[in-house]
């Protein structure tokens, strides 16, 4: 008895509340994801050298020092920037199927009820048949 | 507001899902969604499964069957996502965030299970509700008992007398149950029986919902706050790597995280405060002061755990704490260069990383292992500790704190103090709630009065040790002798026994053999001490109120000042009641304080700082905390001692030459003294009742400055010891001949104990300046002389019955 009572109640959240519910866990995963791929972080310090990694300029070395450690540095700063780069455009990608992925909830969500109410209906014939 | 109020508004925020819960309940929900969820997959599976073998054989029917079991999937697959639906919807109710704002809110669990109850019998219907039985099992009360006490109730908590005071807008489980409490009297005279007041009615709740909060919070994955604290990637990766501090590196202590703990308000300001330090953007370093060696941990195990769930201030946020192993450190840098230059390394390593939080456990015993190595450790780190690329935590105890750091200019410029609290039983408690999670399972289930009773034991009765230490480690100690035993409902009494087993102090609830004992002790008493009846009386209630549980736990267990001459039976008073209270795990340690009469008494007892010798008392109660001391001659010691006495007899404790606190609340102390002694052998030859010259006898004490009053009010008994008479002395000889008769007979031996013997030995002990003394040495040197004799030239034989004639004897 219970469940036809319950059932209006139901549906006057699946339509109502439930909307609002969505919409706060989707904007929950929308900032965990970004917050995860720590896509501003990694925009921020895009071209850091990779884990601090390089040589230092010294004092009075000579020319091909200060080339070579130019040239180890921006070594390092470049497999920093490509390693950053990769997980900002995963990221970035998540963000994107997140966006996606919602709207595609959103709109099951409406029939939901109606399709579910078909699937069983219809199994149920389909398993007596 | 009255409970049916309560009622309405409860059902106004949540009637939907208690109409769900009523027909199928959350737990169940889960199980069905589990099911259908396995069920589902699998049944989808079977028509490939089915596919593949209709290829090696050929089934007939198999276009049906597969039919068939799509219908079958596809019916499990909707069921499941109803289930899942159904679930949605709960938890939508059951975290009404944004109707906390709006007028009068209640917890969902609270509200449910108001709404279950009857309003005609309050009390009943909550502790017959998931919450109140589980409350109940918390306090230790079975069922039957609670129903018994529920039908023998005078009056019947109903909507009509419940009236309930709110505060705020909040409905909580503490005001419900504490209102529940203080309107049903028959409740609280009940629940008293348990040891439970409103305080722990309130800490058992609080308890049981923050437990429950936590289970609820981990099923609630997709909460902001759960996805807050996933670790981020790449946040480390513009930081530089630590290789050469990463073979030093110890392992923290594992710290549970803020939202599943039972939270104790113990380290949490010390927590701020660190946090608020290492915040700085100069000189950012905090020396952590405490005893407590796991304690101190933890509170950086927590920051590491708090820097990791990304919820402390932006300054601290991507940092790492790295915990500096200072022994495996020195172990494997022996030389001063290489320690040298192995810590600066490091330092310049981790001020490079640049996101590095150093802690330095034990600062003081790092920097003098640093010293005997020829290394003077501040000046090696002092150009590091003001970088604003590098925070420093040192961990100190607070003795070397105040000797080592403390004077040091250096540091104590470079590092700010956070001290740590001492805990309080409250937070002890809490602290023993979130330890038990490891334990408890199917087997083992604490009382929340089991744990009041560790807390309280390990203060009380293990004096090494620091809180909340000492509880956790007489817990660790528990648990698997409880496993052992069977036990599953872990009560105050189960504590208290094996405390006692371990200590040999008697406590928890009395045993009838015990009961009977404390009911007679008198005569129990009186079968070794010959008359004192006075004395035999005091020291029986002082023993009765010690193990009553009513006495000041802050001091010994009782002291007593026995005046009387000598031979009278005043150690043999001390021995029976060490044999009484402690039973067999006693241990009388005696000090004849003439010994401590001249200059340096007092350093020769609690030892000398300059000497460094340690001290002869404080030595004898750290090896045996438990029994009597006995002080015998205590008249002539030196003031000073007896102030040192003054105070132990207080607060139950000294402090020896370094400062250490020496335990004496475990003891009974007994100080015996012949002065006054005269007196008391004047007031008996006039006639006088003894205990009423027993005033004229102390102020005479008081007036002769034997005795300070102060020190004479601070003894729980000043017992008069009265000269033997002759009815007294004829009984001493018996007992000591009776004695003399059981051992003898052990060799076979058979000594006849008749009036003419007992009258002999008796007359040896009629100067009263020496009591009962005389009697003892005549037994010594005439009966057992003459017993040797006989044995020797044969007159006597081994079996046969040895009597001593009037003849042999004078």
């Amino acid at each position: 008895m219970n469940f036809f009572i319950i059932f209006p109640y139901y549906l006057a959240w699946h339509y109502g509340r439930a909307f609002s519910n969505i919409g706060n866990i989707w904007k929950n995963y929308f900032i965990f994801i970004y917050n995860f791929f720590s896509i501003k972080t990694l925009l921020i310090t895009l071209f850091s050298p990779w884990r601090r990694m390089g040589d230092e300029y010294r004092e009075h070395s000579s020319l091909g020092d200060i080339a070579g450690t130019f040239v180890v540095n921006t070594l390092m700063r470049c497999v920093g920037a490509v390693m950053r780069l990769i997980i900002i455009i995963i990221g970035i990608l998540v963000l994107l199927f997140s966006v996606v992925l919602g709207l595609a909830v959103l709109v099951i969500w409406l029939f939901l009820p109606a399709v579910l109410g078909y699937l069983v209906y219809f199994s149920f014939i389909g398993f007596l048949k | 507001m009255n409970f049916n109020d309560i009622k309405i508004i409860a059902k106004k925020l949540y009637y939907p899902i208690f109409l769900l819960e009523d027909t199928i309940s959350h737990g169940r929900r889960k199980k069905v969604e589990l099911i259908l969820r396995i069920t589902s997959v699998l049944s989808f599976l079977t028509p490939s499964i089915l596919y593949f073998l209709n290829m090696v054989v050929h089934l007939s029917n198999f276009d049906l069957y597969t039919q068939k079991i799509y219908a079958v999937s596809i019916l499990l697959l909707s069921l499941w996502v109803i289930v899942i639906m159904l679930e949605a919807f709960y938890f939508s109710y059951i975290h009404l965030d944004e109707k906390k704002a709006q007028g009068i809110f209640i917890d969902f669990e609270l509200a449910y299970t108001m709404y279950k109850m009857s309003p005609e019998d309050i009390t009943a219907t909550f502790f017959g509700s998931s919450m109140g039985s589980y409350f109940l099992m918390r306090c230790g009360i079975s069922a039957e008992v609670f129903n018994e006490f529920l039908s023998k109730r005078k009056q019947i908590l109903s909507n009509v007398n419940f009236k309930f005071n709110l505060d705020d807008n909040n409905i909580t489980w503490e005001d419900f149950i504490a209102s529940i409490f203080e309107q049903d009297k028959d409740l609280q005279i009940f629940l008293f029986q348990f040891s439970i007041q409103k305080k722990e009615v309130i800490e058992i709740i609080d308890w049981i919902i923050e437990r429950n909060d936590a289970y609820l919070f981990a099923e609630w994955w997709w909460s902001k706050e759960n996805l807050d604290h996933i670790p981020s990637i790449g946040q480390s990766w513009s930081y530089g790597q630590i290789y050469t501090l990463q073979k030093y590196r110890g392992a923290l202590p594992m710290a549970m995280s803020a939202r599943y703990e039972v939270h104790s308000s113990y380290g949490v300001d010390e927590l701020k405060e660190l946090e608020s330090v290492l915040s700085r953007s100069r000189d950012a370093n905090a020396i952590l002061v405490g005893n407590d060696e796991s304690g101190r941990l933890q509170i950086i195990s927590h920051l590491a755990r708090k820097i990791d769930e990304g919820s402390v201030s932006p300054e601290l946020k991507h940092k790492t704490v790295v915990l500096l192993d200072t022994d495996s450190f020195v172990s494997q840098n022996g030389g001063k260069i290489q320690f040298e230059l192995e810590l600066s390394k490091i330092l310049i390593e981790a001020i490079s990383a640049g996101n590095i939080i150093l802690v330095i456990n034990n600062l003081p015993s790092f920097i003098s292992s640093s010293k005997t190595l020829g290394v003077d450790l501040t000046t090696l780190i002092e150009p590091y500790l003001s970088s604003p690329n590098l925070q420093i935590i040192a961990i100190s105890d607070t003795d070397n704190f105040h000797q080592i750091i403390e004077k040091n200019i250096l540091l104590s410029q470079h590092f700010e103090k956070v001290l740590i609290k001492d805990i309080d039983t409250t937070n002890t408690i809490k602290v023993l709630e979130n330890e038990i999670m490891r334990f408890e399972d199917s087997t083992i289930f604490f009382t929340y009065q089991s744990l009041v009773a560790i807390s309280e034991s390990a203060e009380r009765y293990f004096s090494e040790g620091i809180m909340p230490d000492k509880a956790i480690d007489l817990l660790l100690e528990i648990v698997p002798k409880l496993k052992s035993l069977g036990k599953h409902l872990v009560e105050k009494e189960d504590i208290l026994s094996l405390v006692k087993v371990k200590t040999g102090i008697p406590v928890g609830e009395l045993t009838s053999e015990e009961k009977n004992k404390l009911l007679n002790l008198e005569k129990i008493l009186h079968a070794r001490i010959v008359g004192q009846d006075e004395a035999v009386v005091s020291i029986s209630n002082a023993v009765r109120r010690s193990r009553s549980g009513i006495v000041n736990p802050n001091r010994p267990i009782s002291s007593f000042l026995f005046l009387g001459p000598t031979g009278v039976g005043k150690t043999e008073t001390t021995k029976a009641l060490n044999d009484v209270f402690f039973g067999d795990q006693g241990h009388i340690m005696r000090l004849d304080m003439s010994e401590y009469s001249g200059a340096g008494a007092l350093s020769k007892l609690i030892g000398s700082f300059e000497t460094n010798q340690t001290g002869i008392l404080s030595t004898m109660l750290r090896e045996h905390q438990y029994g009597v001391l006995l002080l015998d001659e205590f008249e002539k010691t030196t003031e000073e001692v007896m102030n040192l006495f003054l105070q132990v007899l207080d607060e139950g404790f000294f402090s020896d030459n370094l400062g250490k606190k020496v335990n004496a609340r475990n003891l009974i102390i007994i100080a015996t003294s012949n002065a006054g002694s005269d007196l008391i052998w004047e007031a008996i030859k006039s006639g006088s009742d003894l205990s009423k010259s027993k005033e004229i006898i102390i102020d005479s004490l008081i007036k002769q400055g034997i005795f300070k009053p102060e020190l004479l009010n601070r003894f729980d008994g000043v017992v008069l010891f009265q000269p033997l008479t002759g009815a007294n002395l004829r009984q001493i000889s018996k007992l000591m001949l009776d004695k003399l008769h059981n051992r003898l007979s052990g060799n076979g031996i058979n000594l006849v104990v008749n009036d003419t013997l007992i009258e002999f030995v008796a007359g040896h002990g009629t100067d009263p300046k020496f009591g009962a003394r005389p009697i003892n040495r005549a037994i010594q040197e005439k009966v057992e002389q003459i017993i040797a004799k006989k044995l020797i030239d044969g007159s006597a034989e081994k079996g046969k019955g040895i009597i001593l004639t009037k003849e042999e004897l004078y």
